[in-house]
């Protein structure tokens, strides 16, 4: 039998009528339904497709009509009800006026409720994921501020209904192709991520993209899921999940060096599946990883490039080098320094991702007489008051201390703006800075550091050097090519990723060094 | 309350016709359509819309708009716009004027950086675009103007591209072959078809049709055959298709579209081509379908010219 | 099959609880989503509260 629903003179913003299109097309024992305005060649369809009649004959271009071939009475009810149901809620999803203020209303209004994003503040965040985990409803959850055994509780249960249980403190994460809270737009491909670290996923994965690669699914866990409290228990859900995906055909691990039992839990699970692993425990042990049968990183770019040589059926040495030749490389080194005047002798890292950070420390090393930071490689570094002068420092903007009361640097670039018109200085000679782009991200952080690059060659005497990498993709809001653009029109010196860029400023440091003795 | 931008040609129409009455055809978030006394559709967007023809932009009182309903009578004048039940007016003296023409001098057109084009808009629309409306239709013109395929895998045919794809082989053929009158002959069989607000058909006749029309002005060629074309167009589209869709076919007829697309199609004349991917996935963003119609009828656009210029 | 991989065959819908900003971006991706109108109460934790000021004078 064939159901009409008509509306006439009424008008329903595109993105509605297709969802309407798609959810009945979902209903079992709908064989065919034709969802659009009465013009002519539509109504000629409809007949073509047995959906014509009387009721649609008499229709005007500017008429919205829904046909449906249903196979009884009952699927007619429930398309009625879908219907029904989808063009009040236009208001809620589309519009917004009603904002539902329980779980149950906000079911009543969307029944398949299949993830929650939460970023409430944290004490009230436990009862909340309760909740939803009760509901088997998947749950991202950003807040922080969680304690230990709620984080252990919330994820015991998940993982009892083989749910996702992200966070907390989990920043990043791109499920079914969504970017989730701080995230990239990055194309599908085979490439399947588990990440306990924000900026670290989101480098690894538009860097996937940018290889021509994409990704399958972007897990995060939240940055404390492999101490030995927690035990990892959400990497190791997340990695089932991920060896018995059909679209996944390469996994891989991002996260500081977890607690040596967890370690071995994780590792353990590479032999449980043919599909490549490729493991970054950032700074951690390599030859475990390598003994383990799953492919070991140096950085978090090398990552990307060995996970896309696994997709490929390759296997990828050591990325240790620039894209540039070494002579390109060289040219740039020496132009900057040869510009540098006598006073200009520190390093300022401003970083606002907290992982893209603890690269740069790691990869520059004790090299240098040390590089001061509030996130020190070892405590005679650490940097006191936060006081910069007269060393080298490299600073994570995004940790507590600078985001007291105001929010991370990611979003609000004003904290590194203002910490770059005051630390840097005629004694400084290079700064080196992440640009994150994405979504969740400023609308322009590129443009945010152009600018203060400028204000900053109007005040400082001296030729400062600026290197930065765009962590982003071109697929994002920001645009990654109109981000390079305008760090590019003040100076800044921009390479192709986090790791390269310390490494040029490695290099820069070495000749600054040789330049003075 | 004061109107923040007004478009040209709106500004132009208002000077020539106020004070009329208007009434209230249509009512979403961020977009109200007007429609007056000649049929001529007005359109006022809040502050999180982009310009566009016969277009005004003006923060939106919410609770206003919220009580509004369609056929609420609205009086227009030179100055003013008044919602005469809601007691809500907005005064567009001290309006910026937002050129809804294209700046043509401007423009440049050079086949070598064109194709490069084509080919980051043909990936753009393969990874991004909406495959609910004509764009499955890609295959079939790739085979017909034999153009070498993408690595990147094609969409199935829905049920809307397996009704019309007749009709569009057919439409190629005129097109590759400036058969312009017999084009306009057959687009009762094409036009107001598909899905959306503004059917999938109409907004990939406003793309390609723009993309032909400025370049017959940039590169001096068949201007008035182009423009006697566009403007058929638009006339085999009255009583055929929605109220909206109409609107905006007669304005791109006219040369005019709205802000973020002609902000994409300025990069495709210009040699600015490394931002042609970011824009055109932004125009795919816009509406449902919508946007990668539109995208798929410049495309299209752009292969036929090719095809003159390479002669394949 | 777990309910995660279940759920990589389904279209997202999403209820989000918290930052708007968060909501905003899940519809500028064409996501059927619901916000919900969550409000921590006084004592909540200031940097949460800082981000939600911070958001609500954003635009």
């Amino acid at each position: 039998m064939v159901l009409y629903d008509i509306r006439k003179n009424a008008y329903y913003d595109s993105v509605t009528l297709m969802l309407i299109s798609k959810e009945i097309k979902q209903i079992e024992g709908v064989a065919e339904v034709l969802v659009g305005m009465g013009t002519d060649l539509n109504k000629e369809l409809s007949s073509n497709l047995g959906l014509g009649g009387e009721a649609i004959d008499g229709l005007s271009p500017n008429d919205f009509f829904i046909a449906a071939e249903v196979s009884n009475e009952q699927v007619m009810a429930e398309v009625v009800e879908t219907v029904a149901r989808l063009l009040t809620q236009k208001k809620a999803s589309g519009d917004s006026v009603y904002r539902p203020v329980t779980l149950n209303a906000a079911k009543g209004m969307i029944p398949e409720l299949n993830l929650a994003v939460v970023s409430i503040a944290g004490q009230y965040a436990e009862d909340e994921v309760d909740r939803l985990l009760e509901e088997n409803i998947h749950v991202m959850l950003f807040s922080d501020n969680v304690s230990v055994e709620a984080e252990k509780k919330l994820k015991q249960k998940a993982v009892d209904r083989g749910l996702l249980m992200m966070g907390p403190d989990c920043g990043t994460a791109i499920i079914n192709g969504i970017a989730l809270a701080f995230a990239n737009v990055v194309k599908r491909g085979p490439i399947g991520v588990i990440g306990a670290s924000g900026t670290g996923t989101q480098e690894v994965t538009s860097l996937i993209d940018r290889l021509g690669s994409g990704v399958s699914q972007v897990i995060g866990t939240g940055g404390r899921d492999l101490k030995s409290e927690i035990g990892g228990l959400m990497m190791l859900q997340a990695f089932d999940a991920l060896i018995a995906d059909p679209e996944t055909k390469v996994i891989v691990l991002i996260s500081k060096p977890p607690a040596p039992e967890v370690a071995e839990k994780i590792l353990k699970k590479v032999s449980e599946t043919s599909k490549p692993v490729v493991v970054d425990f950032i700074g951690g042990d390599i030859e475990m990883i390598r003994k383990a049968g799953a492919i070991p990183c140096i950085s978090l770019e090398d990552t990307a490039y060995k996970a896309v040589a696994a997709a490929n059926g390759e296997t990828a040495a050591d990325f240790a080098g620039f894209e540039m030749s070494d002579a390109e490389i060289s040219k740039i080194v020496d132009h900057a320094v040869s510009g540098l005047k006598p006073s200009q002798k520190f390093l300022r890292g401003l970083y606002t991702g907290g992982t893209l950070a603890d690269e740069a420390m790691k990869l520059l090393g004790n090299q240098f007489g040390g590089i001061y930071s509030n996130i020190p490689l070892s405590p005679e570094y650490e940097l006191e008051n936060l006081n910069v002068t007269g060393k080298h420092t490299c600073l994570d903007l995004g940790e507590d201390q600078f985001t007291v009361g105001r929010p991370h640097p990611m979003i609000d670039p004003s904290t590194r703006t203002e910490r770059m018109l005051k630390d840097i200085d005629e004694s400084t000679a290079i700064v080196l800075m992440d640009v994150v782009i994405g979504y969740g991200s400023h609308e322009n952080p590129a443009g945010e550091v152009a600018d203060s690059v400028r204000k900053l060659k109007a005040k400082v005497g001296a030729p400062v050097v600026y290197v930065a990498s765009i962590t982003g993709t071109s697929g994002d809001p920001q645009g990654f090519e109109s981000s390079k653009e305008q760090l590019e029109a003040e100076g800044v010196i921009v390479m192709p990723s986090n790791a390269q860029a310390v490494r040029l400023v490695g290099k820069m440091m070495h000749a600054l060094a040789q330049k003075e003795a | 309350m004061h109107v923040k931008m007004i478009a040209s040609d709106l500004k132009n129409y208002l000077t020539d016709s106020a004070p009329f009455e208007a009434r209230v055809h249509s009512i979403f978030k961020d977009v109200i359509n007007l429609i007056d006394h000649q049929g001529e559709l007005i359109t006022l967007i809040s502050e999180n819309k982009m310009m566009a023809p016969m277009t005004l932009q003006a923060p939106f009182n919410r609770s206003v708009v919220k009580k509004m309903v369609s056929d609420d009578i609205v009086m227009v004048t030179d100055s003013k716009i008044s919602f005469k039940r809601l007691n809500w007016q907005l005064e567009f003296m001290a309006a910026d004027v937002w050129q809804a023409d294209f700046e043509t001098d401007a423009l440049k057109y050079d086949p070598h950086t064109f194709m490069a084009c084509a080919d980051i808009i043909r990936e753009a629309l393969l990874y991004k675009g909406d495959n609910g409306g004509l764009l499955p239709l890609i295959k079939v013109l790739e085979k017909q103007l034999q153009i070498e395929p993408s690595q990147m895998s094609l969409p199935k045919n829905n049920t809307y591209t397996e009704f019309i794809e007749e009709v569009f082989i057919t439409l190629i053929k005129h097109l590759k072959n400036k058969e312009y009158e017999m084009l306009v002959n057959i687009l009762p069989r094409f036009v107001g078809f598909g899905p959306g607000l503004t059917p999938s058909s109409d907004d990939f006749l406003m793309g390609m049709m723009i993309t032909l029309y400025l370049e017959s002005i940039i590169n001096n060629q068949d201007q008035p055959r182009i423009r006697e074309m566009t403007a058929q167009i638009y006339n085999s589209c009255i009583s055929k298709t929605t109220t909206v869709s109409e609107a905006m076919l007669k304005n791109a007829s006219k040369g005019r579209i709205a802000s973020a697309h002609r902000n994409l199609i300025e990069t495709i004349y210009s040699d600015h081509g490394d931002q042609v991917r970011e824009k055109a996935i932004a125009v795919i963003n816009n509406g449902a379908s919508s946007g990668t119609d539109f995208l798929f009828g410049i495309y299209c656009a752009q292969r036929i010219l090719l095809s003159r210029a390479f002669n394949r | 099959m777990s309910r995660i991989n279940e759920l990589f065959k389904q279209d997202l819908k999403v209820v989000n609880m918290g930052l708007e900003s968060f909501y905003n971006d899940l519809k500028a991706q064409k996501v059927e989503t619901i916000h919900m109108n969550w409000r921590p109460r006084a004592g909540g934790n200031p940097k949460m509260l800082a981000l939600l000021k911070r958001l609500n004078t954003k635009k």
